[in-house]
């Protein structure tokens, strides 16, 4: 009687002993080294020594087309299959957003830890501080889907168990971006209020990519469902409020001269006023330059390409048919027949012109070689 | 005849006071339990988190055996057109804040009974079927229950519920922090479902650290408050959120435990049952001296 | 005690149209009942998890142990400060008190879920809980008050037990229980009596501390820590009132002539014990600065003005005019708007000042419940006619000199 009672008391220890247990999440083999994160060598609770984190940036992956291009994540559960991850896809539209460390946080060194190296597998564990594996994940995905698939189906990304078992590897793609073709700007300048941007002749002139303007910026900035669906070409944008001018201009000023107001700031200015052509392509376009439309030069269908500087490449065989008066000088005599090259040394016909090739004595524009005349009126 | 009436009455008053002196330590002893262990468990809850899936309603009514659609239907989001409260279909339901930042994505928070550390309803249940227990759970005994609903009365969370359609044996439906599962071992069936964590289940203490800590590093993610740390004397389950928590349909309370002030009450007039043995007593020296006053006069007129 | 009123049975029949009419109420409000044991507390009443109390609760309890205070009040006056001149009053009121417990009884239990665990507060007690002493403090004092009433069964019966046929045999024994229980009780009264007064100080205040928990659920014009005084201060000035206006009820009903010296008398003590009311009601008033809900016209602020209008500064201004105290009209007036009153504060404070958070529309008590209650009351009037037809409660004058018993209730 006294055995079967100690044997039963051993029976409900034990097994209370288990219930005590819980099963707490070590690291992989692929553990990060204490040092990563600890100052010290035997760090405490109490004096954990932390060092500042360290949000290196990805040296596993040096370019997202070398990142794997789909990864299967989770297991399957008993509704739900594990998640085909279009992981290049993902890491090519992360390059609007935060990049690889956008994702792949607190990560230093090759090769690119696993999540489960810090997230907790079992959600009952010691530490409570960072979400268990199942969470962090779902958390990262969430995130950004949740933005423009606010219902949060869990088929969005899982497939459903029965359609997962004959599962093609075929992965979920991504929503459709719709560009808008102008975004109109409410600003909170005193006068011309509406400053209109033509993103798709930007984006289609200059062969722009997302991420050349687009950078640490939120995916649900773009991928927002509602305006997917809507597809509106003109959007209209409110001017943040306690924005600085500066930051306000800071993006046209890349390319557009700011000191002229009204060139933006008139509801619709035409589309070519206020492009810099000599600030952002070196070649800054003379007054009759500057009178053509962009296609007289930019002849190639599609993105405007860049083309020579060089006039021959427009202006074929044009030397010695030109009357100098043109330019505002007439030639005299005895400089009327020399070449270009011979004062002109840059082929651009930017720089001064030198008078050192003969002349020791003379400069430009001390000495003229020929008659001022009013420009563009050549006199026959 | 006079004398045997006051001795009699004597008599009578000293038994009297012995049995309600007698009294006094049953009742210290009878009242239900109401264990604070420093381990008790709890839930963290944050909203910010929160998607809004509801895989926690299924989880519940699946863990207890309550009558759900399969889980693929949860994904409808209109249930959330309507504001709904736990009741005896559903012990924990999710509701939807249009949230001023983001209009797309409303706020999502859930609602079940808090499992406070001083629970109103364990102070009030007449027969001591609600109880506090050591590992924070409040639960309700089904053996004890009369259905008065004195707990529904008394609940500054108004979570409690009733079956009111059931003649027999009608229950009090609430959130048993799923005791059953926990002691296989298991996580609450919600907390095991929520497949972002936005429930974080673990010792109290430790979750108010984690809340602080999240609190701390990310100030523009969360209001300043730990809903149900210090609200009526502190709750197993805590929540966090990016707006004062009165925007989220959370009762505005106080930090003293909600029994307090009745419970005062309570025990001032039945101090050890000085009070109403003290009256009794004045009672009887009033009546004394009023008869012997009345059969005075009668022996005199 | 030389009197010539002395308490004998009614020589009147039972069957009166008034009485079918309340027969037919009853009968109503049982056919209810019995929906609600059938079909469930959902199926008759409209309550819900945000209004877990209804009528039946704040009507039939907490109203009906508030109106059966007289019994106490009266009992303390009579008995234990020995004013032997209100003793024709003390066995209505202590009948009136008798059957209103009952009544509360049955609809505590009618309105619990499982009414078959209604013994259960009897062994498992949470010392804590204001509910617990409410329903140990009323089941006590329902046993206190059939011992009060013990004596008015022996005086109707001792002498006069006559069973029929086989049964016969009892009788000599029977009687002699009755008069051995007539003198030990004659001895003993005065223990139950003054239990009596203490229990009802007890559970009429802790009626007061039950809705204290419910916190800022109850409106701020109501909730207060006090309500405990305020109840107990309540269920004292409706005390006299309701002696009074179911005295006239009862005078006019039979056909007696009102008992206006010793009702006069008693309206003359209803002023100071209305006025102490009125002084906390209105001290909490400005102590807690609650009169600022009173300056937007809601539900509440105009019941709370009608509670005190009419339930208290008005009756309390007629209590104390001596015209009043001489006329049964301007008399039965005053008391009826006490008892309304009270009634009122009754269903103010569990009812309209309960406002849950979460409800999305206030609570209005069913047909089903309405019925019942008002049942609940018909079957009180009808018991109570039965009761003093049947045994002596009424004082009338002495007309039979015979001593069928020579006792009475004595402290």
């Amino acid at each position: 009687m006294r055995r079967i009672a100690s044997v039963g008391l051993l029976l409900v220890v034990s097994a209370s002993a288990v219930a005590q247990t819980r099963p707490v999440a070590r690291a992989g083999s692929g553990a990060l080294d204490c040092r990563a994160c600890h100052t010290a060598v035997t760090p405490t609770r109490n004096a954990p020594a932390l060092a500042a984190c360290p949000r290196l940036k990805i040296t596993g992956y040096h370019a997202v087309d070398e990142a794997p291009p789909v990864i299967t994540l989770g297991t399957p559960g008993k509704t739900y299959g594990p998640v085909k991850f279009a992981h290049r896809e993902h890491a090519h539209m992360a390059e609007t957003g935060k990049g690889c460390s956008g994702c792949h946080h607190y990560d230093q060194a090759r090769p690119i830890q696993q999540c489960k190296n810090c997230h907790a597998v079992s959600r009952r564990r010691e530490d409570l501080g960072k979400p268990d594996l199942k969470a962090a994940m779902h958390r990262q995905c969430v995130e950004c889907h949740r933005a423009w698939n606010p219902t949060g189906a869990c088929s969005t990304c899982h497939e459903k168990q029965d359609a997962a078992a004959k599962a093609t590897g075929a992965v979920a793609t991504k929503p459709a971006v719709k560009a808008p073709e102008r975004i109109v700007y409410e600003t909170n300048a005193r006068q011309g209020k509406s400053v209109t941007f033509f993103h798709k002749d930007h984006t289609d002139r200059f062969a722009l990519a997302c991420a050349d303007c687009h950078q640490n910026e939120s995916c649900g900035a773009c991928h927002d469902r509602k305006r997917v669906a809507a597809s509106q070409p003109v959007l209209t944008r409110q001017t943040k409020a306690g924005m600085t001018e500066e930051q306000a201009h800071e993006r046209c000023a890349n390319c557009h001269t700011v000191d002229a107001c009204a060139t933006c700031h008139k509801g619709m200015p035409s589309r070519r006023i206020g492009f810099d052509h000599g600030r952002r392509t070196g070649f800054t376009l003379n007054r009759f330059h500057a009178q053509l439309d962009c296609r007289s030069c930019h002849k190639a269908p599609g993105a405007y390409q860049s083309i020579s500087a060089d006039c021959e490449s427009c202006h074929k065989g044009w030397q010695g048919r030109f009357s100098h008066a043109r330019a505002g000088l007439e030639l005299d005599e005895q400089h009327q027949d020399l070449d270009c090259v011979s004062c002109h040394e840059d082929q651009t016909f930017r720089a001064k012109p030198v008078c050192t090739t003969c002349h020791d004595d003379k400069t430009w524009p001390a000495h003229k070689p020929g008659k001022a005349v009013a420009r563009g009126t050549p006199k026959r | 005849m006079k004398s045997q009436n006051r001795r009699s009455f004597l008599r009578a008053s000293t038994a009297i006071t012995a049995a309600a002196t007698g009294l006094t330590p049953t009742t210290a002893h009878a009242g239900p339990k109401n264990l604070l262990s420093p381990d008790r468990l709890g839930v963290l809850v944050d909203t910010t988190v929160c998607i809004g899936c509801r895989h926690c309603e299924w989880a519940c009514k699946t863990a207890h055996d309550l009558d759900t659609p399969p889980l693929e239907t949860y994904e409808d989001r209109t249930p959330f057109e309507k504001m709904r409260r736990p009741d005896d279909t559903a012990l924990t339901v999710v509701n939807a804040f249009a949230s001023p930042a983001r209009p797309d994505l409303p706020t999502t928070v859930k609602v079940q009974c808090m499992h406070c550390d001083h629970p109103a309803c364990v102070s009030a249940c007449i027969v001591g079927a609600i109880s506090k227990q050591k590992d924070g759970a409040v639960l309700w005994d089904t053996d004890t229950c009369i259905g008065c609903r004195y707990c529904m009365v008394a609940c500054p969370f108004q979570i409690p519920a009733f079956e009111y359609g059931k003649a027999l044996q009608p229950d009090i439906m609430k959130c048993d922090f799923c005791t059953d599962r926990r002691t296989e071992g298991k996580l609450p069936a919600c907390v095991e479902s929520c497949p972002v964590e936005a429930l974080t289940f673990g010792p109290r203490e430790e979750l108010v650290r984690v809340a602080r800590e999240k609190i701390r590093r990310a100030p523009e993610r969360y209001v300043d408050h730990i809903l149900g740390e210090h609200e009526v004397g502190g709750t197993s389950w805590m929540y966090l959120a990016d707006r004062p928590f009165g925007e989220l349909a959370f009762p505005k309370l106080s930090d003293r435990p909600a029994p307090g002030v009745s419970e005062s009450i309570q025990h001032g007039i039945f101090a050890y049952f000085v009070p109403p043995v003290s009256l009794y007593a004045l009672l009887g020296a009033v009546m004394w001296t009023s008869r012997q006053r009345a059969a005075d006069e009668e022996e005199h007129s | 005690m030389s009197h010539s009123m002395r308490p004998q049975p009614l020589d009147r029949k039972f069957v009166t149209p008034g009485v079918l009419v309340l027969l037919l109420l009853a009968a109503n409000g049982l056919v209810w009942l019995g929906g609600r044991f059938l079909f469930g507390l959902g199926a008759v009443t409209n309550l819900s998890n945000q209004y877990p109390w209804g009528i039946w609760i704040g009507i039939d309890v907490a109203a009906g142990v508030a109106l059966a205070a007289g019994g106490f009040t009266t009992a303390a006056l009579g008995h234990v400060m020995h004013r032997a001149q209100y003793h024709a009053v003390v066995r209505p009121a202590l009948l009136t008190a008798l059957l209103g417990y009952t009544m509360v009884a049955i609809g505590v239990s009618i309105d619990i879920g499982r009414y078959y665990y209604i013994w259960h507060p009897l062994i498992m007690w949470n010392g804590s809980s204001a509910l617990f002493e409410v329903g140990i403090c009323v089941m006590i004092y329902m046993t206190v008050l059939y011992i009060e009433f013990l004596p008015v069964v022996t005086e109707r019966f001792i002498g006069r037990v006559n069973l029929p046929g086989a049964l016969a045999r009892l009788n000599t024994p029977l009687d002699r229980l009755l008069r051995l229980l007539d003198r030990t009780l004659d001895r003993t009264m005065f223990v139950f009596i003054i239990a009596g007064v203490v229990l009802s100080t007890l559970h009429q205040s802790s009626l007061g501390t039950l809705m204290v928990i419910a916190g800022q659920k109850m409106h701020p014009l109501w909730q207060t820590p006090i309500l405990p005084l305020l109840f107990l201060l309540s269920a004292v000035a409706v005390g006299f009132p309701m002696v009074i206006f179911e005295s006239l009820l009862a005078a006019r009903s039979f056909g007696l002539k009102p008992e206006m010296p010793i009702l006069g008398r008693l309206g003359r003590m209803v002023a100071p014990l209305l006025g102490i009311y009125l002084a906390f009601k209105l001290g909490d008033l400005f102590v807690r600065e609650t009169f600022v809900y009173l300056k937007t016209v809601s539900v509440v602020s105009v019941m709370y003005v009608i509670e005190m209008l009419f339930g208290i500064v008005i009756p309390l201004r007629m209590f104390m005019t001596p015209a009043v105290q001489k006329s049964p009209g301007l008399l039965f007036t005053a008391a009826t708007l006490v008892v309304g009153g009270v009634l009122l504060n009754r269903v103010n404070n569990f009812i309209v000042a309960y406002t849950p958070p979460y409800a999305t529309h206030p609570y209005v008590p069913s047909v089903g419940e309405i019925s019942v209650t008002v049942g609940f009351i018909a079957i009180l009037v009808l018991l109570y006619r039965a009761a003093v037809i049947f045994f002596p409660v009424i004082s009338l004058p002495d007309r039979s000199l015979t001593p069928a018993s020579k006792y009475s209730v004595r402290g």
